[in-house]
């Protein structure tokens, strides 16, 4: 389904260093498959899906989704194939627009903006149908702005968006990290929910080792630029937050030695 | 009075394409469009040029609309092909455009005499539904069947124009015009083409104005490559006037609001040529206008706010 080959991305660092922050990342994942991605802050998560989407270019390196090449297609011509959920809740559906208007622009992802009117009768309907489907009441909202909407309505609605006509892939940057609580449950909630309903593909980047157990049926986590821990199905079934916790304790220790051993040999050759 | 208010509304159905234009760049798109200065002389020069050609006048005007498209589309290529900032982009096609419209003109000005016109339309048309074209009048009061006559034709070609553009904004790349200009990132994860849009929005931006610079000349006979100097700052004024008589509610009723603005504007400018301010003080009123505009509610919310709250940025 998604194959990633040997992706490097590199920026150049503030003292005019080179940042690796992908370092020949390989991945595949299966149709249907929900791998969550864990790492800490800097690691290339985000650098990782952004790649994905096209907002980023590799260096080097190949990406196919279904077996079609897409780094030679721009950031919009990726839409249709791939759904998106940002971490900013007010990245992904447009503020000064009616929700029935947001929707509606979700409807033409894959079909194209053309001159067809775009709010027909049926369509109203849908979307009725739909928002009600997510069960928080937005159905009597409809012709309200965007703007008139918490944080958490409008990421429940972005997530509706993004996968309104079935992506092959939906690709999720911590997009309940600026929640509260409770929004972030019910987000999590219909994520589950729409993934398995409609059989998604899904990428999720969170810093919850709670949600990171709890969803998904594959976890890599990320350190550097690199992926230094993939684990899946029974596996993935038996881990436990504070063993993904020893973990992340373990790759920073190993980065102190590594900067105790640098000071060392700086000492020492200086 | 009615001579004037007759006037100053059909000059204001001229204006509404400018309006509109306008609202669409500084509030669909948020940025002020400066090359609407350019392409509203260039309407005025490209009219002018095919009708002393003896084309037909509304065929004139519309291909003079079509022009400020392109060269409002060329504003739309230096900033999402080139890169080049809003403001400058904006900049740069209004001061090409002033050369260019010496060029397309052959002089700095002309005055319409001989020519069929729209002007030409308007007094045709007086003479078939009044009879002649000399003062009438209505419970005492004077009017000229010309300017009733311009006062329908202008004003059907307002309403349909405006209705045209609604329309517009209920369709799929409409919608995606208005998504485009509020929030970039949403749109091109929703598979949108966002610097198409933008070169299709200010396409339609400055035909727009270029429409009123070409029926405004025609209106008021005489055509000069100046003429197009200050029209953004009209074009404000019209869509702030609007908006303190309509409010700012739903999407329909700002652009209403343009519509409605366009009409006040012209009818307060008619007022004051009343009371005998000189015409070449219009600008300048119309800068003091926009510029308390764009203060007095922030000072409102100043005032409105404890002391405290000022030392927030913004
Ligand atoms: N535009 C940029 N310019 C320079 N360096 C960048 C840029 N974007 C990312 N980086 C660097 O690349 C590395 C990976 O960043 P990335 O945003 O992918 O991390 P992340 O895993 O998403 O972190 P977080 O958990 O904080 O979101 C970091 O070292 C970061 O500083
Ligand atoms: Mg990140």
């Amino acid at each position: 389904m998604l194959e990633l080959a040997h992706i490097t991305k590199t920026y150049n660092g503030s003292g005019g260093e080179t940042v690796y922050a992908l370092n020949d990342v390989s991945l595949r994942c299966e149709r249907g498959s929900f791998v969550v991605i864990v790492g800490s802050n800097g690691s290339g998560k985000s650098t990782l899906m952004n790649i994905i989407a096209g907002s980023d270019t590799p260096d080097t390196g190949n990406i196919t989704v279904g077996g079609k090449k897409l780094l030679s297609m721009p950031e919009h011509r990726r839409a249709a194939t791939i759904g998106r959920v940002f971490q900013n809740p007010f990245q992904g559906t447009i503020a000064d627009m009616t929700v029935m208007e947001n929707l509606a622009l979700a409807y033409c992802c894959g079909r194209g903006f053309t001159f067809k009117p775009a709010l027909t009768r049926q369509l109203r309907e849908e979307i009725r149908e739909r928002v009600a489907g997510i069960g928080i009441g937005l159905e009597d909202r409809l012709t309200q702005s965007m703007s008139s909407l918490s944080g958490g309505q409008r990421q429940a609605l972005t997530m509706l968006m993004a996968t309104w006509r079935k992506p092959r892939l939906l690709l999720l940057d911590e997009h309940t990290a600026a929640l509260d609580p409770r929004s972030a449950d019910l987000v999590l909630n219909l994520t589950g929910r729409i993934v398995a309903e409609r059989g998604l593909t899904v990428l999720m980047v969170t810093h919850s080792m709670q949600h990171a157990v709890l969803f998904g049926e594959r976890l890599i986590m990320m350190h550097h630029g690199q992926i230094v821990y993939d684990i899946r199905d029974g596996e993935k079934r038996r881990a436990r937050p504070s063993e993904l916790i020893a973990r992340f304790e373990e790759l920073r220790r190993a980065d102190r030695m590594d900067e105790s051993v640098a000071g060392l040999l700086r000492a020492q050759y200086h | 009075m009615l001579t004037m208010i007759i006037g100053g509304l059909s000059l204001g159905f001229i204006l509404v394409p400018l309006a509109l234009g306008v609202h669409i760049s500084y509030r669909l798109l948020r940025f002020t469009d400066i090359s609407v200065d350019g392409t509203y002389a260039l309407g005025g020069v490209v009219a002018a040029q095919l009708i002393i050609m003896g084309l037909e006048p509304v065929t004139a005007t519309v291909l003079a609309a079509i022009a400020g498209a392109m060269a409002g589309a060329c504003t739309g290529l230096l900033i999402t092909r080139f890169g080049i900032q809003r403001i400058l982009a904006g900049i740069l096609i209004m001061t090409a455009l002033y050369s260019l419209n010496f060029y397309v003109l052959g002089k700095s000005a002309h005055l319409y005499d001989a020519e069929i016109t729209m002007l030409t339309y308007a007094e045709s048309g007086a003479i078939a539904v009044f009879g002649d074209t000399g003062a009438h009048f209505l419970f005492g009061m004077k009017f000229f069947p010309r300017s009733v006559m311009s006062l329908l034709y202008y004003g059907a070609m307002a309403l349909l124009l405006g209705g045209a553009l609604l329309l517009f904004f209920r369709t799929r790349i409409g919608l995606a015009v208005r998504g485009a200009g509020s929030n970039e990132a949403a749109m091109r994860a929703l598979g949108a083409d966002v610097p198409l849009l933008l070169v299709v929005a200010l396409a339609i931006s400055n035909g727009l104005a270029a429409l009123s610079g070409a029926l405004l000349s025609q209106e008021l006979a005489m055509v000069s490559i100046t003429d197009g100097v200050g029209m953004i700052v009209t074009g404000l004024a019209c869509v702030m006037l609007g908006d303190a008589f309509f409010g700012r509610k739903t999407f329909v009723w700002r652009f209403a609001g343009a519509l409605i603005g366009a009409l006040i504007y012209r009818v307060l400018i008619a007022m004051l040529s009343f009371i005998s301010i000189f015409s070449s003080d219009v600008r300048l009123v119309t800068a003091i206008f926009v510029t308390l505009a764009l203060v007095f509610p922030r000072l409102l919310k100043k005032l409105r706010t404890p002391a405290i709250a000022v030392t927030h940025p913004e």
